[in-house]
């Protein structure tokens, strides 16, 4: 007995006080002090993986990354063109190898140091560093000598010493960099306006190396270490909720910098931030809306879906029979009515997908390939050896691989259901946690796999190297010796016209063999405030944070005029209730 | 009560101990790693960023890594010397795989006193109504409003808390718009997550009070103290309550375990940054590191919270002994 005089109700009342203490006390301790809402506040999904820019693949992480840092061009955003960046010009040589950027004189650093062409080489040094585990490294293998420093071995597999100087960046001037390319690539501005290509502040990452050996990457990261050259900066970093950022002054172009302050919030669940999004809390919301929800956004003013570059596609895995017979994998190609899948399933405008490169990717137009018909699947299938109504010479039980998640189930029973109905095939379905689903495809445990594929920069040619032989992301087993031959091609030519047929060939080739089933091309799918000015809308999905702003009232009807003109349906009221009370706040400001 | 704790002390070690090894085991046993994604890192690049998380190293040294208290790798004990204490027992529980800018021990300083602020506050909300609802129901049985409470509670028991969620937020929210949709850092923020994660258990709080009131109301010591003439209301909650209680107490601990690992679903959808769903996510991802700092975290709260729920019980029940427990 703890308290043996102690009456009952006494007790009672103790352990009532000590728990409401406690609660007290721990709520007190979780409820942070909450600053005012940001200018602007946004949300691309989950947690941000890291705040390094060499070592993030993400959509999510690639907005931050671009409101953190700026590399040496960047992609305007209306045409998705190269247009400069810290470096206010560049030149080609004639050989179409050699790049040489000159940079701004007004580039700092968020601390005030000056942006200098060491800072460049040095951190494209770093993103090729095996230890700094970027997932882009291989993008900066156009350079000379990259591959070699990255991998440790050279062309013909020997290994060699990894030797910095080896790599043709080089430091001319204080502010001018050169870059020589090992073969010429008209591409190459396209791939370094990449979120992945952007300086990182040399002193202060070592200054946090040397202090804590083994915990640099997580006291780098923290708001009082991390030092940015983009136009804003990170000043608060809270797990699972926000990161706060602010108009980094330094910035060369900072007096055109409208926002002050830019949230990110962290939010996992889509209907959540809807929610937040419809209370006046969020301003933009990006991401995968659930199917269900479409049909209600579809015709909104602040509902943006535009074509998007990145496609949905089965993996066929070509080394199990019968897959590996070409005409069975023309039979599901053909037999498959992706338009019932993108009106009935997805509805939010996306487009049934006969190509795998999406339309309009630079000015690359797919060719003619395969279209729908039962009949011809049919065809394909006897020739394959098949006759699904001989018992005896149906196809085994095919087995149809996605990972777990509603909107893939819905597509792959209608899939399966159109198959069984046009070929008589047995579909299984067999869906998987992400982790496991990835692991039995790279080891191609798996008939059928569902996937996807988004373009890193706006050239046809990130569609094109994955298929290429022992390309890590090809998990099909396919290889082809002309199709890689036609994409060796591609990488060396330097004529737009030629380089373009050659792609164009080698998705012929693609298209024929089918070792991917596309399905459909992706929409974007963006919620966002019409009274945000200088938010883009392209292919990409890319923005510019620098151009951000509020409209005013009237600029508001300027730009729904404008949007009338475009055919699009624009209701006469705000989207959402207070949205005007609180532009006329901002506008009193 | 030394013996006691001293006693609670060893299975503590012991149950830590099992939970680590098992979660270390099982984590490793599932197929995928942290680093697999839909963009395939070149072998030589996952070579290198495995190598920076040491898992390249045979099991056992990951394991006595894990564990600690030595730092095994080139900076610790039998390395440069630079950072020489590392594992579970230097209470250091390594990066987080996934999160790449943040260790596992910053996450759980983050997000662990977020969860107990939204346990405490379902706590209180499922022992308040509970309470009132079983008071009232056993004080009138059988009347409109005794048949009401068990009607409610009933709902309360049967609805999953992510529909009372939805509903709370269609109400209170959006509806009617008292509260936050969701965010969180200040009170009003705790009070819809608090009733809907609190909800089911404020239901069987309510079936617990009414059941052990009614019983101990028609004990003998009550109809003494109402033979001597003691106010009814006294008799209530001096004399009947605190013995209808006893059950409620021992409910509080699996209560407490359910409301901890239950959060994750309300912490989603009001968006609070939780310990909840890096316990999920954390598995989810293979973050081996973050899923075993939240599974031991879990495993020590549950462990303290039991042990305390016991010491009560011996405050409230004179006839229970804690040194007497086999």
């Amino acid at each position: 007995m703890l308290f043996p005089h102690a009456s009952s109700g006494a007790r009672l009342l103790s352990a009532a006080v000590l728990l409401a203490l406690l609660g007290a006390g721990l709520a007190a301790l979780a409820l942070r002090s909450s600053s005012p809402r940001a200018d602007f506040a946004f949300t691309g999904g989950g947690e941000v993986r890291s705040l390094d820019p060499h070592a993030v693949t993400g959509v999510p992480e690639g907005r931050v990354v671009r409101l953190l840092y700026e590399g040496l061009v960047r992609r305007r955003p209306e045409t998705l063109e190269p247009e400069p960046a810290a470096a206010k010009s560049w030149t080609v040589s004639p050989d179409g190898r050699t790049y040489t950027f000159e940079l701004r004189d007004d580039a700092r650093w968020s601390n005030g140091d000056p942006l200098v062409a060491e800072d460049f080489r040095f951190s494209f040094l770093r993103l090729l560093d095996p230890q700094t585990a970027s997932e882009y490294a291989s993008a900066l293998w156009l350079v000379e000598g990259a591959r070699e420093y990255t991998l440790g071995v050279d062309a013909k597999g020997v290994e060699v010493e990894r030797d910095p100087a080896r790599v043709a960046i080089r430091s001319l001037e204080e502010r001018k960099l050169e870059l020589r390319l090992e073969a010429p690539a008209t591409h190459f501005l396209q791939v370094l306006a990449g979120p992945n290509f952007v300086p990182v502040h040399r002193a202060s990452l070592d200054a946090v190396r040397a202090a804590h050996p083994e915990a640099w990457a997580t006291r780098w990261s923290r708001p009082e270490n991390l030092v940015t050259n983009g136009p804003f900066r990170l000043v608060e970093r809270r797990i699972q909720e926000r990161l706060r950022f602010e108009r980094n002054e330094s910035y060369w172009g900072a007096r055109d910098v409208a926002l002050r302050t830019v949230d990110v919030y962290s939010i996992e669940s889509w209907s959540s931030a809807l929610n937040l999004y419809l209370a006046g809390e969020l301003d933009w919301v990006d991401g995968a809306i659930p199917t269900s929800l479409v049909p209600e956004l579809i015709g909104r003013e602040d509902f943006q879906n535009r074509p998007y570059f990145a496609v949905y596609f089965y993996r066929v895995n070509v080394t199990r029979p019968p897959f590996d017979k070409r005409e069975f994998r023309a039979a599901l190609a053909t037999s498959l009515q992706r338009s019932e899948i993108c009106e009935v399933v997805l509805k939010a405008g996306q487009k049934p997908a006969f190509s795998f490169v999406p339309l309009g990717i630079g000015s690359y137009v797919p060719p003619k390939t395969f279209g729908e018909s039962p009949e011809y699947a049919r065809k394909m299938l006897e020739a394959a050896g098949f006759d699904p109504k001989d018992k005896a010479k149906r196809p085994r039980p095919l087995e149809l691989h996605f990972n777990t998640s509603e909107v893939h189930r819905d597509i792959a029973e209608v899939a399966a259901d159109q198959w069984r109905k046009a070929l008589g095939l047995d579909v299984r379905l067999r869906n998987q946690e992400w982790k496991s689903f990835l692991d039995a495809q790279s080891r191609l445990d798996y008939d059928l796999s569902r996937s996807s594929w988004i373009a890193d920069y706006a050239d046809p040619s990130t569609f094109f190297e994955i298929w290429t032989t022992g390309n890590e992301n090809n998990r099909t087993g396919w290889s082809n010796s002309n199709y890689d031959d036609l994409i060796a091609a591609a990488r060396r030519e330097r004529d737009t016209a030629r380089r373009l047929e050659l792609f164009k060939r080698a998705e012929q080739i693609l298209m024929y063999e089918l070792p991917c089933i596309p399905v459909y091309h992706y929409t974007t799918q963006n919620l966002v405030d019409p009274r945000v000015g200088g938010f883009a809308s392209n292919e990409l999905n890319e923005q510019d944070p620098r151009l951000w702003f509020w409209r005013n009232d009237e600029e508001l009807s300027n730009a729904r005029t404008n949007r009338e003109l475009e055919g699009r349906r624009v209701p006469s009221h705000g989207p959402r209730a207070g949205l005007h009370a609180r532009g006329a706040a901002e506008d009193a400001k | 009560m030394m013996r006691f704790l001293a006693r609670r002390a060893l299975w503590f070690a012991l149950t830590v101990w099992g939970v680590v090894t098992l979660s270390f085991l099982l984590m490793r046993a599932v197929p995928g790693g942290p680093f697999s994604s839909e963009r395939k890192l070149h072998p030589t690049i996952e070579a290198a960023v495995e190598a920076r998380y040491h898992l390249d190293w045979p099991m056992w040294k990951q394991y006595l890594q894990t564990i600690g208290p030595l730092n095994l790798d080139e900076h610790g004990a039998f390395g440069d010397g630079r950072d020489i204490f590392g594992g579970i027992l230097a209470l250091d529980l390594g990066p987080s795989l996934q999160l790449r800018d943040v260790t596992v021990n910053e996450i759980v300083a983050q997000s662990l006193p977020v969860s107990a602020a939204l346990g405490a506050v379902a706590l209180a909300w499922a022992l308040g109504l509970g309470i009132a609802g079983g008071l009232v129901s056993a004080l009138k049985p059988g009347t409109r409003l005794d048949r009401a409470a068990r009607l409610l509670s009933t709902a309360g028991l049967s609805l999953p808390n992510f529909v009372v969620a939805s509903l709370l937020v269609l109400l209170f929210a959006v509806t009617i718009p008292l509260f936050p949709v969701a965010g969180w850092g200040a009170p009003k923020h705790l009070v819809l997550p608090g009733f809907a994660l609190g909800a089911p258990f404020a239901a069987y709080v309510a079936r617990l009070t009414r059941a052990g009131l009614l019983e101990t109301l028609s004990q003998d010591y009550v109809r003494t103290a109402r033979a001597k003439g003691v106010p009814h209301w006294r008799i209530v909650l001096r004399h009947a309550l605190p013995g209808a209680l006893v059950p409620v107490l021992s409910f509080l601990g699996p209560a407490a375990a359910g409301i901890l690992t239950g959060s994750l679903v309300i912490e989603r959808i009001f968006c609070i940054p939780g310990a909840g769903s890096h316990f999920v996510t954390g598995a989810l991802n293979r973050d081996y590191a973050l899923a075993m700092g939240v599974t031991l975290v879990y495993t020590v709260a549950l462990y303290v919270l039991n042990t305390l729920v016991d010491i009560a019980y011996a405050l409230i029940d004179p006839r229970v002994e804690l040194d007497g427990e086999a």
